[in-house]
């Protein structure tokens, strides 16, 4: 067969599936052959072969003309695409298996892209080779077929923007929409008046409209549409001041916003290539802000508010001019936070969204405490997102732990000062703990809170009053959560208890058969059991081996039974501290002996030293993970955890510096630096090729698990995921026998523009490829809708300026980050590893509890064997899951037994 | 109750309703016995029946972790469970030709009851040459004299040359080695073709994390073709790989030592050389470093690997021409092969955490040098 033949027979299966009132020659979806070998174009372009013909073109288009920013590799792809397309190829290889989809007519390609002739066999050739022309095509790809039909019948607008905006128009097609002969513009018909006075062109007449709106202004404006097109309708009324009654003040509150659009970092690149997009643009804040129904922000939304959030000054403002006055609206956020480079408007936004999910409610006295607490998230993140995990909700009391947290910090540097922030911070980090597993109510947490606040350091120390606190108030509400009668003596076994997630009330999980053992799924037991096995390689002393300590050096130190204390002090079978900043001592016996003649501060310092060091320990001890792990072969870590500097701090893994692996920060939310110590690889083999993931993208992977509690997975909500992902996967099914539904299956299953649109062409040429066309989390849409927790369903937002949290997230909020650095995103975004843990959980009858160890797994698995491209290529994770074999989840839940939460139940098969 | 047929044919077509025939493969874990106590270096034993053959590949999981992956009989794997008697999982999974698996579990039993006795042998690798230099082998048990901080000791165990070797082969795979990686991967192979039939070895990879590349069961020509795939990339944990490597060892007896390819940069190392230091002396593992890429010249990395080297009692070589280091692996053998392995119980029982120095002697003429770890630090038991 010819090219020529080829190519009239490819267009001869022209999909006829637009919208009943666009002509068929208008929507035109054709085929072009390209000479190249499929699997050899997707190799040259990172793609993992196969790849097939409804995506290939897209794909290798976008890897090597990107639109936007931050691909580094697209001039070596773009080369090893022309040198394979330049290949003289055998006469036995294959070249008409390759058809490519491509939208519109060849002549008008010709006509209006290339503005020279092109042969058809070369067309798609060109299409590829062409960066503008990519441009378009990519562009056109993602029109329905009304606005595809407007534009055939353009030449001119599209050779204008051909010309002057190709990477605006490819970014930002998906929203442009032609209907009725108007612009469709998002915001509905209140807003047309500001998007004709910002464009300078009315909507009724969009030749002229979009000319303006991709090409005026370098685009911006466009830029700005799709951005507020991308928000839902309450999101979309902030961002276009709907909620403004007086029209003027609308216009101009828009255009300001406008205005921050255009003096934003351009998203699009340039033939001189272009930045990485900042994490924190306009755009995505738009995305982030919290909205009432009727578009204006959520509270608290007084302007001045932010304003003194922001300027963090000392000077707090009285109540009444935190609530007054206008409230801060989208340009001025935008402008406010922005603007400003990512390690700046991070902190902003994790301000915004904090005030916004802990204080909707807050009465305007309480504001000024509000305020302080708000301030605080830029400079205590550890701390204040702690509380807020906790329940915390009175800004009193935030106000107070906060208060108390800076006194600590303002003792004067030194081995005292990091004793003392070890302490408050290792007791706080245990109850953090105890609220996560569910072991302490809220209520009870809360009260603990405000006791831990009120305490302040005697003239012995702070352990004094914190020993005292431990004894008569933390240790005996952990003792009767988790059914221990008598906790002194057994303090560490209490405190094991809490953070395994013990609980005295809790009823025995059914029994199953797991390869012909009969087993329990018990993440508490299993826990409880790892952290011993963890605490005895982590070495050091026990927390009752330390209060006892404690209680006996406050002894002496008062003078009560001081001859006996001085004689069971000198017995006691401590290991002396060896952390230099808790502190250097001498022998216990000369300690003692320094004791008995009156001499005291070694004593005191010594039991402050060996407190500080067992709570340390035991706030690492959950993040470790397993007890035999090669992070606890050596000396323990918790001794090298430096929170001098920024005590509160988030903290951070610091390596490769001449200074020890060793965590630097806060001794709260251990989980954000360690939780990649929570992954496990199935075996010890040496993986085949370099790992998926760096290291940025694995510890926000890891994050996904070291936030999930297995307290929160319910069976009946794995049931409803399941069920939910089948009825999507029926839907889908229809539409093999009726297409005519792919529109509907496509917007409510949230597809991006490009896929929506090439549906129907796959569901024409390629069925076959269905399977591997949707997500399971699309899926999950499709047959929804569904309530599911979030923190049981949800992935961390904590990349997106959120909480210590996690949260199901918005549907395209992985395409949306077009030109961002995707690598904390990927895991914010992609719930299909979740979602295939479920599934294959639900298909061996198992627990929903088991989900987060075996997803610990699972992630694992992905880093080590899952796709390389897999930031430019979300759909490859999906082909990667539906391709690992269903022994490896045998494996995976086998893996769960040992100190794991797959435990045996009952007695033992007889032996022989 | 369960029966005790525990082997679960995981067929990957349709399920089969009518009973398993005589000749269906089936495994079974011999031990440890279902509902056993256990305790210390067990060696776990499945067997498959009737006809062996059809598996492909059997691996043992303990508690959860890869234990031994093997691809022939006898299918059988040392692990240590700790001192303790508490309870453990062990399955075998058996990957037959034609692709199904056959699983077998085996659970054991905790006990209150903590063996007793624990008797701290201190180990010593020694070496004896002449006054030339020269490996002086032969000897007896009655030749040496072993003093623990200057008080003599009673010899308990001695092993003299012709035992098979225990060999862990650590290979450094980080981004650093990049250039180096090719030469390297050389080196091995040249190592290991040097290794006798009966020798043990364990091929490890490390980066920021430790691959096993070769089992101590692979065997040499699968170990030979693996080292091809050793490809460089992440960052570098050195230290934790020799706390690793001493693991694997230390469950081993026999003459023992671990082999370092590696340019001795360490960035991600959990441990610290500290750690490093203080494992080496109480372990009885010299430790071989042959220097590639940067380590070769930066004096820096080589200060590291001297240190390793020395306090361990064994040696580090640095040269980065392929056809010199023949004659350093000759070395590294003859090392080997005339080591003399003593052990004690020290006559001071104390694990107090203190140093205790080591000296070795040889009757004979004076002109004879001892070469062995100068003393170890009594590590207390665990907590």
């Amino acid at each position: 067969m010819t090219d020529r033949v080829r190519y009239l027979s490819g267009w001869g299966l022209v999909l006829l599936l637009a919208a009943p009132c666009v002509g068929a020659q208008d929507a035109h979806w054709g085929e072009l052959p390209l000479r190249a070998s499929s699997e050899r174009l997707a190799l040259a372009v990172g793609l993992e072969p196969p790849v097939e013909s409804w995506r290939l073109l897209f794909g290798v288009s976008s890897r090597i003309h990107p639109a936007s920013g931050g691909q580094a590799s697209a001039g070596a792809r773009l080369q090893a695409v022309q040198a394979e397309l330049a290949r003289d190829r055998p006469s036995e290889e294959d070249s008409s298996a390759l058809l490519a989809p491509v939208p519109l007519a060849p002549d008008l390609w010709r006509q209006a892209v290339f503005d020279q002739p092109v042969a058809g066999g070369e067309l798609a050739r060109a299409l590829l080779l062409d960066r503008a022309a990519s441009l378009v095509y990519r562009a056109v790809s993602q029109l329905d077929p009304e606005t595809l039909a407007f534009f055939s019948r353009h030449p001119e607008l599209l050779r204008r923007v051909r010309i002057r905006q190709p990477e605006v128009f490819a970014l930002v097609a998906g929203s442009l929409q032609v209907e009725g002969g108007r612009v469709v513009v998002p915001g509905g018909t209140a807003a047309v008046p500001l998007w004709e006075g910002l464009v300078g062109a009315e909507v009724a007449q969009p030749e002229r409209f979009l000319a303006r709106l991709l090409t005026a202004h370098e685009g911006r404006s466009a830029i700005l549409l799709h951005a507020v097109n991308g928000l839902d309708p309450a999101r979309q009324r902030f961002a276009l001041s709907l909620a403004v009654t007086d029209p003027g003040r609308r216009h101009r509150r828009f255009r300001a916003l406008a205005r921050v659009f255009a003096r934003a970092p351009r998203w699009w690149r340039t033939e001189e290539g272009s930045p990485m997009r900042p994490l924190f643009d306009p755009a995505s804040l738009l995305g982030r802000v919290a909205v009432t129904e009727d578009g204006a922000l959520a509270p608290p939304a007084a302007r001045a508010f932010w304003q003194a959030a922001f300027a963090d000054g000392a000077a707090v403002p009285d109540a009444a001019s935190l609530s007054g006055g206008p409230p801060a609206d989208a340009a001025w956020l935008a402008e406010q936070i922005a603007l400003l480079p990512t390690p700046l408007a991070r902190p902003r936004v994790m301000q915004l969204t904090f005030a916004q999910r802990v204080f909707p409610a807050a009465s305007p006295e309480s504001l000024p405490q509000a305020l302080a607490t708000v301030r605080q998230v830029a400079h205590r993140p550890a701390l204040v997102l702690v509380l807020e995990r906790l329940g915390l909700e009175e800004p009193s009391l935030y106000e107070s732990v906060l208060r108390a947290a800076e006194a600590l910090e303002a003792v004067p540097r030194g081995e005292r000062r990091t004793r003392t922030l070890t302490q408050f911070e290792g007791a706080l980090a245990a109850l953090d703990r105890a609220r996560q597993t569910g072991v302490l109510a809220p209520v009870a947490v809360q009260s603990l809170v405000a006791s831990l606040a009120r305490l302040r350091p005697t003239r012995l120390g702070y352990w004094d009053p914190l020993t005292s606190w431990l004894d008569h108030e933390l240790v005996p509400a952990l003792a009767t959560a988790v059914g221990v009668a008598q906790p002194l003596g057994a303090e560490e076994e209490v405190w094991l208890r809490a953070l395994a997630g013990f609980r005295a009330e809790a009823t025995a999980s059914p029994v199953f058969d797991w390869e012909g053992l009969p087993t329990r799924a018990d993440p508490a037991a299993g826990e409880r059991t790892r952290l011993a096995g963890v605490r005895r390689r982590q070495g050091g002393n026990s927390l009752e081996i330390v209060l006892a300590f404690a209680r006996l050096a406050r002894a002496v130190a008062l003078d009560r039974d001081r001859e006996e204390a001085l004689a069971s002090l000198r017995a006691m079978p401590i290991d002396p501290s060896r952390h230099p900043s808790y502190g250097r001592t001498p022998s216990l016996p000369a300690v003692v002996s320094e004791a008995e003649l009156g001499r005291l501060d070694s004593l005191l310092r010594l039991s402050g030293g060996l407190l500080a060091e067992t709570l340390a320990s035991l706030a690492y001890a959950p993040h470790l993970g397993q007890a035999a792990g090669t992070v606890l072969a050596g000396a323990n870590v918790a001794r090298r955890h430096d929170l001098t500097d920024q005590p509160f701090a988030l903290p951070e893994e610091i390596t490769g510096t001449g200074a020890p692996w060793h965590v630097r920060g806060s001794l709260l939310a251990l989980e954000v630096a360690l939780a990649p110590l929570r992954l496990r690889r199935i075996t010890p083999d040496l993986p085949l090729h370099p790992p998926a993931f760096d290291r940025t993208t694995l510890a926000s992977f890891a994050l996904s698990v070291g936030l999930r509690s297995p307290f929160a997975m319910r069976d009946a909500d794995a049931r409803a995921v399941l069920a939910a992902i089948e009825r999507g996967r029926n839907r889908v099914r229809v539409l093999l026998v009726d297409s005519s539904g792919s529109s509907a299956v496509a917007r409510d299953a949230a597809l991006e523009p490009w896929r929506a649109q090439a549906l129907p062409w796959l569901l024409a040429h390629e069925p076959a490829a269905l399977d591997d066309f949707f997500s399971l989390a699309e899926l999950l849409r499709l047959g929804g809708p569904v309530a599911l927790p979030e923190q049981a369903w949800g992935l961390p937002e904590l990349a997106l300026g959120g909480g210590l949290r996690l949260r199901r997230p918005p549907p395209l909020l992985l395409q949306r980050a077009v030109g961002q650095d995707r690598r904390e995103l990927l895991a914010a975004a992609l719930e299909d590893p979740l979602l295939k843990v479920a599934i294959e959980l639900q298909a061996r009858r198992l627990p929903a509890s088991l989900a987060g160890a075996t997803l610990a797994l699972l992630t694992q698995s992905i880093a080590d064997e899952g796709p390389q491209e897999l930031a430019d290529d979300p759909l490859a994770l999906g082909r990667f899951l539906r391709t690992l074999p269903s022994a490896r989840f045998d494996d995976y839940v086998s893996a769960l037994a040992g100190d794991g939460p797959l435990v045996p139940a009952g007695e033992p098969p007889e032996g022989p | 109750m369960i029966p005790h047929a525990l082997a679960l044919v995981l067929a990957l077509g349709p399920a089969q309703d009518s009973e398993p025939s005589v000749s269906e493969p089936r495994l079974s874990i011999s031990e440890p016995a279902q509902g056993a106590f256990v305790s210390g270096l067990l060696v776990l034993r499945a067997r498959v029946e009737p006809d062996p053959a059809v598996v492909r590949r059997l691996t043992f999981m303990a508690d959860g972790r890869v234990a031994c992956s093997l691809e022939r009989p006898p299918y059988e794997c040392p692990w240590d469970v700790g001192p303790g008697v508490t309870p453990h999982v062990f399955r075998a999974v058996a990957v037959l030709r034609d692709g199904r698996r056959l699983i077998d579990n085996v659970r054991t039993l905790g006990s209150r009851l903590t063996p007793s006795i624990e008797v701290a042998l201190v180990q010593v690798a020694a070496t004896v040459t002449d006054a030339d230099g020269r490996f002086l082998r032969g000897l007896g048990r009655e030749a040496f004299r072993i003093f623990e901080d200057g008080v003599p000791q009673q010899l308990s165990h001695f092993v003299g040359q012709g035992t098979p070797r225990e060999l862990v082969v650590a290979v450094d795979i980080s981004g650093s080695m990049g250039s180096a990686m090719e030469t390297c991967r050389r080196a091995v192979k040249g190592f290991l073709g040097g290794l006798k039939a009966e020798d043990h070895l364990t091929l490890l990879a490390f980066n920021d994390s430790i691959f096993t590349v070769a089992s101590r069961e692979t065997n040499p020509a699968a170990r030979q073709r693996a080292v091809d795939r050793l490809a460089p990339w992440g960052g570098t944990a050195l230290f934790d790989v020799v706390l690793r490597g001493l693991d694997l060892l230390e469950r081993q007896r026999g003459r023992r030592a671990l082999v370092l390819f590696t340019d001795g940069e360490d960035r991600d190392s959990h441990a610290t050389s500290q750690d490093i230091v203080r494992r080496i002396e109480v372990s009885a593992t010299p430790i071989y470093v042959i220097a590639q890429g940067k380590g070769i010249r930066e004096a820096e990395l080589k200060r590291v690997m001297d240190r390793l080297a020395e306090v361990s009692g064994g040696r580090a070589f640095y040269t980065e021409r392929i056809e010199e280091l023949a004659g350093v692996f000759a070395e590294i053998t003859e090392d080997l092969d005339s080591q003399y392995l003593l052990a004690y119980e020290p006559t001071n029982a104390d694990r107090d955490g203190s140093w205790r120095t080591i000296r070795v002697e040889v009757e004979g003429a004076s002109n004879r040098r001892v070469r062995a770890r100068k003393g170890y630090r009594a590590a207390p038991a665990g907590r």
